[in-house]
């Protein structure tokens, strides 16, 4: 079993390898903060990254040298990039469509709209891409050096989600860089960390900023409020951050490494997932337009549309991940009505994003999200 | 009476001041002087008709018009929702408060339709009558600020007997009940709504108590009726409904307006009898203080935030105190603050040595228009009959 599983490490390995750029150059990866011009953490951690790389620059305490994201991270080139600035500026989510939605081909290439966001997708699939959406090739990107390989967008939640990991089906070094963030923060105290897998069925159907480059990864933590930075909302991110670039970093060194050492990353992975499958969560296929997955949706108030008609009832608030069955308490209207689950996504469902204020939004797809248990294999990221 | 003639002497003379310095501002610029001074005397004229009626400002035998707002900052949903569940039960109001006129406001429209705060300024920080009187029109606030004065006042002479102004926070308070300094009828409802709200409710419930005595220096939007009452409720995220919330801005609002209706019916000295046995027979309310304010925009005192990029923090309230509004003083030395490369920033006692915090991280207070930092209070009592503070040898003990 041993030899069986240290060949299909290496398969593995050979075939991660043809993924990313040529072993001897630096693995290029991006941190996007502030997508969502309010998430206000991620806009807080890519400053205090930028702080931390720059400080090399000068001379510096031993402690600044120490923390230097590029004495740790050697065979790694890291960059950040603040995703909406003008909706920073006026801590706002969006100035006038959610940009997390803009890098599907429709909203990319096919439809030409002069919002704000679309102008500024355009200008971050220059930076960072171009997005490739030829399907055979998403995962072999390797010839583009111009191109950044890894994007790491930074977004945080109004829900009780935790720390949730979002990627795509079908990349193994993204999955498997997940499943190491996974495997770092729950050793620490009271870490609540999932995965949770986008189904999108190509590159063009994928709307949002990380999957502007082969191997994207959003971080999503919560409950902050919009505007606000809380500092152990901020922590969680920032361990999340650098247990991923610390996979990233030994990925990198392993390659170079790995006709004379043993997969070392392999090893420890499968500590934790002795099967080569990890559990997580899978959301359920976008249905209306402005969702990146499907949602319960509320009516909104006929005079303002961003105003729901009806509020989450206090009974599945904060009870993200968790099931509900079909005639639980589900809304409650102006009047204290309580609108129990219809059934509509099946029963029992599990709902995730519960009275995200995001989702308030027709941009962003109004709604409580739905999702189904899951594993995806770590061999093929599916 | 001879106290509050004196008072009213002062308020005059004050009034009389500002009236004639806005006379002469208005008259010396070039356009409109006519209607200026039009404006003018009409702002002296109802100053002396206040002098001439009885007392605005505390002390009512009855209470009859009762205006719940909602949406004062744009981005606090839990107002907006509570004001339109109110609309829907109109009916019921009637039969319930029967002696009550209860209206409903939406403060800020345009702030609520963007869902932001404010659009320029906040409009709770517009109402001092020094700033309604110079009719300054150049932010959405300003003008709103305007609208809302002849609709819920006149400021100097409101025709509004009770304005209660809901409001939601991100920092962890509860339940918090704001009133003002020496407003004997507002403190009596204060302490009758945390007494009962205690009894339904498990999350925290204070009454913060501003040091403004003099009702015309009050900013606030509650201050433009004869008495102004908050329902602050927290924590709920900004933009953001949460049933829980909503429920408790709820059940302080019934209580309060079933005070009211009380208040009608058994008159102010049986409805002071009735509070005190709430609180064993004591005349003294414990409260929370708030700190004189001292930086512009702020309603009462705070530690500012030491470095800021617009509006954009750049230190974190450290995790040790996050969330523990009332709870936890910081004392001198402990950590307060955390820089962007993680540096701890410790309270250096400017307050005091030991202070207690609330709207600890409240995500309107990154604003100058607001007063950006974190408010400090401080326990102590008022009198249960007049509403002022108790001056005690010793610290009041938190409750």
């Amino acid at each position: 079993m041993l030899k069986i599983r240290s060949f299909f490490s290496s398969f593995l390995l050979l075939f991660i390898s043809q993924s990313v750029a040529d072993a001897s150059s630096p693995m290029r990866v991006t941190i996007v903060g502030g997508t969502h011009g309010n998430e206000y953490t991620g806009v807080w951690c890519i400053k205090s990254l930028d702080r931390r790389l720059s400080s090399s620059e000068s001379t510096s305490t031993n402690n600044n040298n120490n923390n230097n994201p590029k004495k740790l991270y050697p065979h790694l080139e890291i960059s950040t990039l603040l995703g909406n600035p003008q909706a920073h500026q006026e801590n706002k989510r969006f100035v006038d469509e959610d940009l997390n939605r803009q890098f599907s081909y429709k909203a990319l290439v096919e439809e030409f709209s002069s919002s704000l966001e679309s102008k500024r997708a355009r200008e971050i699939n220059q930076l960072l891409g171009p997005k490739n959406f030829d399907e055979k090739n998403c995962n072999s990107d390797a010839t583009k050096t111009t191109s950044d390989v890894v994007i790491i967008d930074l977004h945080t939640t109004t829900t009780n989600m935790g720390v949730t990991l979002i990627v795509g089906e079908g990349d193994p070094l993204m999955t498997r860089c997940a499943a190491y963030i996974v495997q770092k923060l729950r050793s620490s105290d009271d870490n609540r960390v999932s995965v949770l897998m986008h189904t999108h069925k190509d590159q063009k159907s994928r709307p949002n900023v990380a999957s502007i480059v082969p191997h994207g990864l959003s971080i999503e933590v919560g409950p902050v409020p919009q505007g606000v930075i809380r500092h152990d909302v901020v922590e969680k991110t920032q361990q999340a951050l650098e247990a991923a670039l610390e996979f990233l970093e030994r990925t990198q060194q392993q390659q170079q490494q790995q006709q004379t050492h043993p997969d070392e990353l392999e090893k420890e992975l499968r500590q934790s997932f002795p099967n080569g499958q990890v559990p997580c969560y899978r959301s359920a296929p976008a249905k209306r337009a402005g969702e990146m997955s499907s949602k319960i949706p509320w009516p909104c108030d006929s005079q303002n549309l961003n105003f729901p008609a009806w509020m989450v009832h206090k009974s599945v608030q904060d009870a993200d991940f968790q099931e509900i069955e079909k005639g639980d308490p589900l809304f409650v209207d102006l009047d204290g009505k309580v609108i129990p689950y219809d059934g509509s996504h099946g029963s029992p469902v599990l709902l995730m994003f519960i009275n995200e204020g995001g989702y308030y939004y027709s941009s962003s797809g109004t709604g409580i999200s739905v999702a189904v248990r899951d594993k995806y294999s770590l061999e093929t990221g599916k | 009476k001879t106290m509050r003639l004196r008072h009213f002497d002062c308020l005059l003379i004050r009034n009389l001041i500002l009236s004639i310095l806005s006379l002469i501002v208005t008259s010396t610029v070039s356009l409109n002087q006519i209607s200026a001074m039009k404006r003018g005397a009409a702002a002296f004229g109802r100053t002396v008709e206040a002098l001439a009626m009885k007392s605005s400002s505390s002390t009512l035998e009855k209470v009859r018009s009762v205006v719940v707002v909602g949406g004062t900052h744009g981005n606090e949903y839990t107002g907006v929702w509570c004001i339109r569940a109110l609309e829907e039960q109109k009916k019921n109001l009637k039969k319930q408060y029967p002696s009550l006129s209860i209206d409903t406001l939406l403060s800020n429209p345009e702030a609520h339709a963007n869902n932001q705060r404010f659009v320029d300024s906040d409009l709770n920080r517009q109402f001092t009558l020094e700033k309604l009187l110079q009719n300054a029109r150049d932010t959405v606030e300003a003008k709103q600020a305007k609208i809302l004065n002849e609709r819920l006042g006149p400021k100097e002479d409101p025709s509004t007997d009770i304005v209660v102004d809901l409001h939601s926070t991100t920092s962890n308070m509860g339940i918090s009940l704001i009133v003002p300094e020496g407003d004997d009828i507002m403190t009596l409802a204060a302490a009758y709504v945390a007494h009962k709200c205690k009894a339904e409710v498990k999350c925290g419930v204070h009454i913060v108590v501003h040091p403004y005595p003099d009702r015309t220096s009050r900013p606030s939007l509650s201050s433009c009726g004869k008495c102004g009452f908050t329902i602050e409720v927290g924590p709920v995220p900004q933009g953001v409904l949460r049933h829980d919330g909503v429920q408790h801005t709820q059940t302080a609002l019934r209580i309060f307006l079933q005070f009211l209706q009380d208040y009608n019916t058994i008159g102010l000295p049986r409805m002071q009898q009735q509070v005190s046995e709430c609180y064993d027979h004591s005349q003294k309310i414990n409260c929370w203080r708030s700190a004189p304010a001292q930086q512009e925009g702020e309603m009462s005192g705070k530690i500012p935030w030491p470095k800021m990029l617009g509006n954009f923090p750049l230190v974190l309230i450290h995790e040790s105190l996050q969330d523990q509004d009332f709870v936890k003083p910081v004392k001198k030395g402990d950590p307060l603050f955390v820089e962007l490369d993680g540096t701890i920033i410790p309270y250096n006692g400017s307050h005091g040595d030991s202070v207690h915090l609330m709207f600890i991280n409240e995500g309107g207070y990154y604003y100058a228009s607001s007063g950006s930092g974190i408010s400090v209070v401080v326990p102590t009592f008022y009198e249960l009959k007049t509403g002022k503070f108790v001056v005690e040898d010793e610290p009041a003990t938190i409750h």
